[in-house]
This record gives C-alpha cells, sequence and structure tokens, in this order.
C-alpha cells in the first residue's frame, strides 16, 4: 500500500452486493416489453428472457451474499477486496440508502461550467456554441499555454492615455499577439475581435446567407444521392457532386474547422440513414448504426453461415447487396485537401534562418489548432477550455451526495463516520518486532449530529499466512453526537491540557473494557495487537538453523505480505429523527419520529510492517 | 519585545507566531501575522516592499484613510507554515503609469515550502506550494489549491480552488 | 494580529560567526547611485563592481572567489541571488550549482581574466537565481527566479531564462532568445520587428473580402514597454531599500 502508516481503508459493500440499479431495470424491463410483441424474433425474445433471468439470479445472490457477509472474515489480502477499499475521504454517504458510497456507486452531474481564469460561470446554453472555451477575455499562449494578458503598448510608454492598440500578451515566454501580426482596437470582446479577423464563417450577412443557401441545397441534393443507392451509384454520384463542386466552391466551401465539422457530420448522417434504411437490407430491421441492434447484426454476420452465404451468394440477386457508406468527395461535404499544392516555400522555410527548429510548432502546440498550422508564427491564442463543477448522486436512489458550492468554497466534508489509528508506545511502523505486542489507539470521529453506538469486531487472528493476533479491548462503547466547535471550547478552557494524548499516554495502561479516551464527537479505543512472525523466520524458528535466512521457507514471501492490516468489522446504531417516510420507518419504530439506523462495514487498517527476523 | 524569554531559535510572538531568530523579514511594520503561523530560517519576507503612500492617496480607488495607517505589504492568515529559504515578496506593476507594490495575501492553513519564491497578489486557504515552486507576479492561487514541488506558476495566473498545478507551462 | 518585531540577531553579525576568521570581504567599488541593500552580501578576493542606478535587493549573495564580478548599469538582483560560487562552502549546497563541486579544470582556475562573471546594462535577475563564476549576461536579460545559469554561459541580450530553468555550462543563448519548460527548457525567439498577419488571418480576410488589417507594431514596442517598467521598478525600489550606509530604521 502506498500509503504511510497507519492508515485506514473502508470496504464499500458495493463490490459484494451490486447495487440494483433501478435504471437498468427499468431499461431492460422497456426493452422487453417494446421488443416482444414488434418482432418475435429469437435475438430480442432470448435478451428479454436472460435479462429477467439475471435479475432473479442478482436478487437472490444478494441475499446468499448478505448471509454469508455474517459469516466470512473480510480479508484484505483477497484480490477482491483491492477492489472495494478506499481510503475514507473517498467515500460518501448516502442518507436515502443508508449506505456508504464509494466512486462506484456515484454518478457525476455536471452542475455548471465555469472559466479557470476568470472563474466566470458560463450558462450551459452558451458552452456549445462558445465551443467549451471562454467567450471573454481569457487566452492561453500558444506557445506555453500561460494566460494571456491584455496589454496596451501605448499606457505603458506613454503613461496613462489608456488608448491605443491593444495585444495580448504572455508574461512567461514574452509572446505577443504581435509575434502573429495581430493588435486590437479595444480592450473587450477580445474573443469576437480575433474570431471576427481569423474566421470566415462570421464574415459580413451577404456570406452568411449565400452559406445558408448553399446548404439547404446541398439538403436537397441528398435524396437525389439516396435514389443512387445500389445499381446507379457508380453512374450516378460522378454527375451530381461535379456540379456541386463548380457551383459551390467560390462561394462556400466550408473554410474553418466548425463550418467543415459541421458539414461532415451532416454528411455522414446523410450516409448512415441512406445505408441502414435501405429496403435492400437482407436483415430488414431498423436498427440505425448507433443501436445496439447494429452490433448483433455485425456479429451474426460473422456467426451464420448461412447469412453469410445468402450475402455473398445472393450477389446475383442486385437487390440484395448491401448499400455501401461512401466518404466525402466534395469540398461542401466536408472533404478537405491540405491546401500546399507546391511544398517549396514550406520547405525553404524551414531551412531558413528565421524558421528551423525553434520556428516550428511542436505536436503538443499543434494539438490545440488548426492542421494547417506548421509553424510557431502561425499558432493562434487559445480561448481558455472552461470546467466543469459537479454535482454526486447516488447511483441507486439518485439523491444528490455532494453539491459544489461556490467556486471558491470547499465542498462539504462527506457525513461518514471516518476513522483513524495512531500507535500509543510509538513503535517504528516500517519495522515492527514480531511476537512484540503492541497497542493501537483507534480513534472514531462522529460527524452526525445524533450519538452513535459503535460495536467493533475483529478476527481474533489476522488471515493470511503472518497470523497477528489482534484483541480489541473495548469493542462497544459510544461517541458522542457531533455539535458546535464552539461547545467544546466552551465548557473548558483546561480541556485541551488534559487531553493532550502524549501527556495520558505515559501514565495510562490500557484497560480492558475501558475506553482509553472520549472526547465531544470522538472516543479511542485501545486494540493490542501482537505481530506475527513471517514465514522466513518462522522457518528459523523451527528449523533452529540460524544461517538459513533468506529464503529458506516452503514459500517464498509474497511482496507486501509482511504488512500488518487488520481487518475490522464496525457496526453502528443511532436513533434518527425520520425525515421522509420511508419503507424502512417500519424497521425499528420508535414513538417519537425517533428511527433507528444502523450502517455497519469493513475497514481496514494498515498498522505497520513486520521485521523480517527478531 | 516577544513575551517569550528568548532562548531557542524560535521567538514567539503575543499571538502565537513562531518566527526563527535566522529569519530574514524586512519591513517588519508592513507584515501581519495571524497568529500560530511558523516561520523557519532564512525565509525571505519583503515587507519593506509596501504601496507607498504617496501613490496610495493619489489613486481615487483607495480609502482616504490610507495614508494614516502603515500600509500593509504581506499579510499572513493563522496556522501557515513558511519553510526554509522561501521567499515572500509583494507583486508589483505599472498602473497608470505609476509603479507600485500590491499587498501579498496570504490565508490560513497555508503552506510554503522550502526555497519556493512566492510573488502571487494572493494565495487562499488551506493552499500547499512545493518546496523549490515559483509563484509568479500577480497570480491567484485559490482555497486548497496544490502547488507542487518544482512548478513554475506562471505571471498573472488563476488557479481556481481545489486544483493541482504542476510542471512548467508546458 | 500583531505586527512583527525585528529579528534580533543581524545577518552581519552572524555571518562571522560561522567561520571563526570571518569570510574575506570583496572589494566593492559601487556607483553612488546604486541602491544596495544592507544585507547583500560581498565575499571573496577579487573586486565587485557595481554600476549606476542598479538595484541590489536584500541577501543577494556575491561570492568573488574566482575572478571579479561586474555588474553594469540599471540592473536589478533580487533577493537569495548567488552570484559566483562560495568556496566549496557544504554549509550551502543547495545554492551552489553543481559544476561548482566539481573539480575545475586548472586551465581555468589559473586564467583569472576569463573567470569574470559579467552583468551587462539592465539585467534583471529573480529571486534565488544562481549565476555562476565566469558567466556572461548581456544586455537587457532576463533570469526568472531559481534559474541557473552555468559556468562561462552566454546569455544573450534581451534573452529570458524563465523561472527554474537552467542553462548548462559554456552554453549560449542567442539574443532576443526565451529559454522555457523544464530542465534545459526549450528555445523560442521573440519577434522583433514587425510581422505581417498570420495566414490565418490573410485567408479570412479574402474569404471576407475586407481589406487585410493594417500591419501590426513592431515588436520591439513590448520590449521596449518592458525596459520602461523596469525603469519605474528601478526608482521605486531606489526610495525603498535601505541603503548599506543608512543609520537602521527604528
Amino acid at each position: 500500500m502506498s500509503r504511510p502508516f497507519p492508515y485506514t481503508y473502508v470496504s464499500c459493500p458495493c463490490a459484494d452486493t451490486p447495487v440494483p440499479d433501478p435504471a437498468r431495470k427499468r431499461k431492460s424491463r422497456e426493452g422487453s416489453q417494446k421488443q416482444t410483441p414488434e418482432q418475435g424474433e429469437q435475438t430480442a425474445g432470448g435478451d428479454s428472457k436472460d435479462s429477467t433471468n439475471n435479475e432473479h439470479k442478482e436478487d437472490s445472490d444478494e441475499e446468499e451474499e448478505e448471509e454469508e457477509e455474517e459469516e466470512q472474515t473480510f480479508d484484505p489480502r483477497s484480490p477482491r477486496s483491492n477492489f472495494s477499499m478506499y481510503p475514507p475521504e473517498q467515500l460518501l454517504y448516502c442518507e436515502d440508502c443508508h449506505q456508504i458510497k464509494c466512486p462506484r456507486c456515484i454518478t457525476e452531474e455536471i452542475v455548471s461550467w465555469f472559466c479557470p481564469s476568470c472563474l466566470f460561470e458560463t450558462p450551459s446554453s452558451m458552452v456549445k456554441s462558445d465551443g467549451n472555451r471562454c467567450g471573454r477575455n481569457c487566452f492561453n499562449c500558444p506557445i506555453c499555454t500561460a494566460p494571456l494578458a491584455v496589454s496596451t503598448i501605448e499606457s505603458v510608454t506613454g503613461g496613462g492615455s489608456q488608448q491605443g492598440p491593444w495585444v495580448l500578451s504572455c508574461s512567461y515566454c514574452m509572446w505577443t499577439t504581435l509575434d502573429i501580426g495581430i493588435k486590437f482596437d479595444k480592450p473587450t470582446n477580445i474573443r469576437s475581435q480575433l474570431q471576427k479577423m481569423t474566421d470566415t464563417t462570421a464574415a459580413p450577412p451577404f456570406d452568411t446567407r449565400t452559406r445558408q443557401g448553399s446548404r439547404a441545397f446541398a439538403d436537397l441534393k441528398s435524396p437525389l444521392s439516396n435514389l443512387a443507392s445500389v445499381d446507379e451509384q457508380a453512374g450516378n454520384r460522378e454527375a451530381p457532386s461535379d456540379q456541386h463542386i463548380t457551383k459551390q466552391d467560390q462561394t462556400a466551401t466550408p473554410s474553418n474547422a466548425e463550418a467543415q465539422f459541421a458539414a461532415l457530420k451532416s454528411f455522414y448522417r446523410n450516409q448512415i440513414s441512406e445505408t441502414s434504411t435501405s429496403p435492400s437490407d437482407p436483415l430488414g430491421s431498423d436498427f440505425g448504426f448507433s443501436s445496439p441492434g447494429a452490433l448483433n447484426r455485425l456479429m451474426s454476420l460473422y456467426t451464420s453461415s448461412t447469412r453469410l452465404g445468402s450475402l455473398y451468394g445472393g450477389n446475383k440477386k442486385a437487390k440484395s447487396k448491401p448499400p455501401v457508406m461512401r466518404e466525402a468527395l466534395t469540398p461542401s461535404e466536408g472533404l478537405r485537401i491540405s491546401a500546399t499544392p507546391n511544398p517549396d516555400p514550406v520547405i525553404s522555410r524551414l531551412r531558413s534562418a528565421e524558421g528551423g527548429w525553434d520556428g516550428v510548432a511542436s505536436i503538443a502546440q499543434r494539438a490545440e489548432q488548426s492542421p494547417d498550422v506548421r509553424f510557431t508564427d502561425d499558432l493562434l491564442p487559445l480561448p481558455v477550455l472552461l470546467r466543469t463543477k459537479r454535482a454526486k448522486r447516488c447511483k441507486a436512489c439518485k439523491h444528490i451526495l455532494l453539491y459544489p458550492a461556490a467556486v471558491t468554497t470547499a465542498p462539504g466534508s462527506p457525513s461518514s463516520t471516518s476513522a483513524a489509528s495512531a500507535p500509543s508506545p510509538n513503535p517504528d511502523l516500517n519495522a515492527l518486532t514480531p511476537l512484540r505486542p503492541i497497542h493501537v489507539l483507534l480513534t472514531l470521529k462522529n460527524h452526525m449530529f445524533d450519538p452513535v453506538r459503535v460495536t467493533l469486531a475483529t478476527p481474533s487472528v489476522t488471515p493470511g499466512r503472518v497470523a497477528s493476533k489482534v484483541t480489541v479491548l473495548s469493542p462497544q462503547f459510544d461517541i458522542g453526537a457531533n455539535s458546535d466547535v464552539w461547545d467544546e471550547a466552551l465548557q473548558g478552557a483546561s480541556a485541551p491540557l488534559t487531553t493532550d494524548p502524549k501527556l495520558r499516554a505515559a501514565e495510562k495502561v490500557p484497560e480492558a473494557g475501558k475506553v482509553w479516551d472520549k472526547g465531544r464527537n470522538w472516543t479511542t479505543v485501545v486494540l493490542e495487537v501482537v505481530p506475527g512472525t513471517l514465514p522466513s523466520s518462522d522457518a528459523d524458528a523451527g528449523g533452529g538453523d540460524g544461517e538459513v535466512r533468506s529464503g529458506a521457507g516452503s514459500a517464498p514471501a509474497q511482496p507486501d505480505e509482511d504488512v500488518l492490516e487488520i481487518p475490522v468489522f464496525v457496526h453502528m446504531e443511532w436513533d434518527a429523527e425520520g425525515q421522509l417516510e420511508q419503507q424502512d420507518v417500519g424497521k425499528a419504530s420508535k414513538p417519537d419520529d425517533l428511527v433507528a439506523r444502523e450502517l455497519a462495514y469493513w475497514m481496514v487498517l494498515g498498522v505497520g510492517r513486520i521485521q523480517p527476523s527478531f | 519585545m516577544a513575551p517569550k524569554a528568548a532562548k531557542g531559535e524560535y521567538i514567539e510572538t503575543d499571538t502565537g507566531n513562531k518566527i526563527s531568530r535566522r529569519s530574514q523579514i524586512h519591513g517588519t511594520q508592513h507584515i501581519i501575522l495571524g497568529g500560530k503561523t511558523v516561520i523557519q530560517a532564512e525565509a525571505v519576507i519583503r515587507g519593506d516592499l509596501y504601496r507607498l503612500s504617496s501613490t496610495a492617496a493619489s489613486d481615487p480607488t483607495n480609502p482616504p484613510a490610507q495614508p494614516n495607517t502603515p500600509s500593509v505589504a504581506i499579510n499572513v492568515g493563522r496556522y501557515s507554515y513558511i519553510s526554509k529559504s522561501a521567499v515572500l515578496r509583494p507583486p508589483s506593476r505599472l498602473h497608470r503609469g505609476v509603479h507600485s507594490y500590491y499587498p501579498l495575501k496570504i490565508g490560513d492553513h497555508v503552506f510554503v515550502g522550502e526555497a519556493a519564491v512566492i510573488e502571487a497578489a494572493s494565495l487562499g486557504n488551506h493552499v500547499q506550494v512545493g518546496a523549490g515552486a515559483v509563484v509568479g507576479s500577480m497570480a491567484i492561487i485559490k482555497d486548497f489549491a496544490v502547488v507542487l514541488e518544482g512548478a513554475a506558476v506562471p505571471p498573472g495566473m488563476v488557479v481556481p480552488s481545489w486544483c493541482v498545478v504542476g510542471g512548467e507551462a508546458c | 494580529m500583531a505586527t512583527l518585531k525585528p529579528p534580533p540577531v543581524q545577518h552581519r553579525s552572524a555571518s562571522p560567526s560561522r567561520t571563526p576568521t570571518g569570510p574575506p570581504k570583496a572589494p566593492l567599488r559601487a556607483d553612488p547611485t546604486a541602491t544596495i541593500a544592507e544585507t547583500a552580501v560581498f565575499q571573496g578576493i577579487h573586486p565587485v563592481s557595481i554600476g549606476a542606478g542598479t538595484i541590489i535587493h536584500p541577501r543577494a549573495k556575491f561570492y568573488a572567489y574566482e575572478g571579479p564580478i561586474i555588474v553594469g548599469d540599471g540592473c536589478i538582483i533580487s533577493e537569495k541571488v548567488v552570484i559566483g560560487a562560495a568556496p566549496n562552502n557544504p554549509a550551502r549546497p543547495s545554492h551552489a550549482p553543481k559544476e561548482s563541486t566539481a573539480a575545475e579544470p586548472q586551465a581555468d582556475a589559473s586564467n583569472q581574466s576569463d573567470t569574470a562573471t559579467r552583468l551587462s546594462y539592465f539585467v534583471t535577475i529573480g529571486p534565488q537565481a544562481t549565476i555562476s563564476p565566469g558567466a556572461h549576461i548581456h544586455s537587457s536579460a532576463t533570469v526568472e527566479a531559481l534559474a541557473r545559469i552555468g559556468r562561462y554561459a552566454e546569455i544573450g541580450s534581451h534573452a529570458k531564462v524563465c523561472a527554474g530553468c537552467e542553462v548548462g555550462e559554456r552554453n549560449a543563448v542567442d539574443e532576443w532568445v526565451v529559454v522555457w519548460g523544464s530542465g534545459l527548457g526549450q528555445r523560442r525567439r521573440r519577434a522583433r520587428e514587425a510581422k505581417g498577419p498570420g495566414p490565418a488571418v490573410v485567408v479570412a480576410a479574402q474569404v471576407a473580402q475586407a481589406a487585410v488589417p493594417g500591419p501590426a507594431p513592431e515588436g520591439k514596442l513590448i520590449e521596449d514597454a518592458r525596459l520602461m517598467v523596469l525603469q519605474k521598478e528601478r526608482e521605486v525600489l531606489g526610495r525603498m531599500i535601505v541603503p548599506a550606509g543608512a543609520g537602521k530604521k527604528k
């Protein structure tokens, strides 16, 4: 384990009992309802049957596992447990399900977008049109990614005139927009100014109108090419596309990346709809490329020999030939060919002193830029990418577990009870002496506003080959409710002195059945641990041969086998105010609106590393 | 003078700040420490680079009370830790033809690693700055952000809360 | 809230106590218009000269053991800058560059005129930067915080070595070049002359059938502005830093 000793991990119960996902269930049910009446085919019918079977199986599994759980000791070394152990700070508690939630039982949801530079939020409606980037004056340096500052040349030299050309400048690598020959007329709306300078689509209204017209024309054209399926494909396609090129090239070649992307997107959407809805499809299904049925169909193409035969054998019949998706052929469809018919100027620029190695943009720099960019002189400033604030929801009940506050404030701490352990006599945790008892102080803290009864259980001997003995000296205890921090401070000013653990440790002796220490919302108990002996040293002791020390044991020690990890089963009960009428009200309801709640989980204490020899 | 009898390496102030005798603090009258803050040996704190009152008075945005009280150059919160050889230096810039220093604000529970150079406008609460990191002029580091060891935060950068910054601007 | 009290132990009295005899104080020849902080350290056997209007921040260290140190006019030397190398002093290994601990070729050590460390006009050195002996930093160059300049390295005029970057021994950085990134870093040439608009701008203007935007001013303007800012910074600093000769404040 990578954490320094001592550490604690909490095992999320989701690893053993898969969280029943209502959404998944609903989906599968809907699916079965939908598919079976439509076409009683073997695939759909089989699916629905399988899914219902699975549900039953899952349910019964859950029950079985719950029963098993009571008996089984959690083994921190089993390969499975690796996937369920989380440090307490990564876990959340769902107040609706009354369960611990690990990152795998949580879905994230984007609450808002904000710019990491100006910290302003962007409304979700604007995010897409802004290309996920800040629409204000936030830019990153295309050379070194440092933030660019808007500065004026005149005011620096001329003293406070605040006029004249403005530039974006990087105060880290000294790049300015003057390096690419760009200056701005005003210090606001830099993004739109820059767009106007470099973007053809945001040009005069006349231009946009023709563009729209051309798009409409392209749309008109698509049914035509739709007709041009199977048989006429080859002959028919050339004519309209040629016509297309000549008509539209001057006016409506999508010259920036967004327009090109839009053209390609609409082109391929047309292609998909054409090829998949064709009546000549041998499978005759209405699965699109995006539907899961498409995968089914593809798989069955390869598996069933009869279909393969029909596919290839049926070639004689023209209608069984599947329509072929073609690629974009014209600029209006989004085709783009490199605009350097003559490479000589580029080569000479590479050779020149001005270009050279330093003048060529690096791959990291080009990745963010238009694909044509080759030299650092062509790099444009990059508007800052937006970031998201996300809420965390419980996967099972969709209850919001964590909601981000304003950017500057911290999210609320998870309301689960966290634990931290500290050993009392301060031995070297990276070299524990075998068979010498140590006392481990385990402090449990309560973040809830209700007092909690806790029961701790550990196996008397840790699982695995290195058997260490563990005893919890006071397995049952109470933890006070969390309250205002000021209460403790006001109760007694001298309290901190007496509760200083160092002072107490010197005089106190751990006693069975007694808690070590107790505070407002925390309790410390003692675990007595006798570290076991490692296999190799065990062999030494048995054989009595002191010289055969390294690797003489029956099996070589596994990596990290010397780590002393104690599984602890924590069970806690408390009376909560029944705030919502849930089905578990009936569990153990008390007259005065109090509901008994319980939470149980396995926890792993990493105490230290056992020394190989005495 | 410091209340405790000076004996060990650290002097303790009224509010529980622990300041190494070998720290290199300049312009103490322009430095505010919130309390329980530790300043280790050879840390340089440039309180002498404060905003001059003459420029403050001429600036209309400043309250008129400013010239009376000594202007603060560096404000460190509570429970912060300035490690050995770190440099805290208020940022400066030219504004309307006047070059002036701006206060450096450091929040509570801030850790500044060994030999780090801080020229930021502000470090929020619970900010960690690793050893050998450089936080450039006028940078703003928000709460709970972490600047890794040896990182270079370029001048004027804003680091939002809970972010981790590393590397050197590439 | 409490304002700090000055540390009682002054640096000056502390440094000789470390070595019983006290380090040799370098003969300092400073221009009267230079501002040298009280706590700057000048050690070594060779002379150190400081030009007019130069600002030396507190705790800057000049170690003139291997050769003279010549600082030109209008420089800014920040806190904890180390210029030159301490004489294999194990007390402060973090400041001394790695090269300094390595055995120096005898030929270089004997040829003292070569090991002069030169800073020309308007050079800015950031906090905790290290300038090894024999380095030559030309005019208007910038060396940022925690950067390391190796022995006999040449930094061209108007060049910049970014924070934390390193220029190796005997390496040269051309003029108007920025060294950035990590370690030895990447290099980038700054624009000096006026540049024509980028190809994206030209294409866009053609498509929009608008005039290509007018020529941008020269890149050198930015550098002029930067030097102007530095000039103002020096003026302010000259008033703020307590010079070595002045009596103690308070």
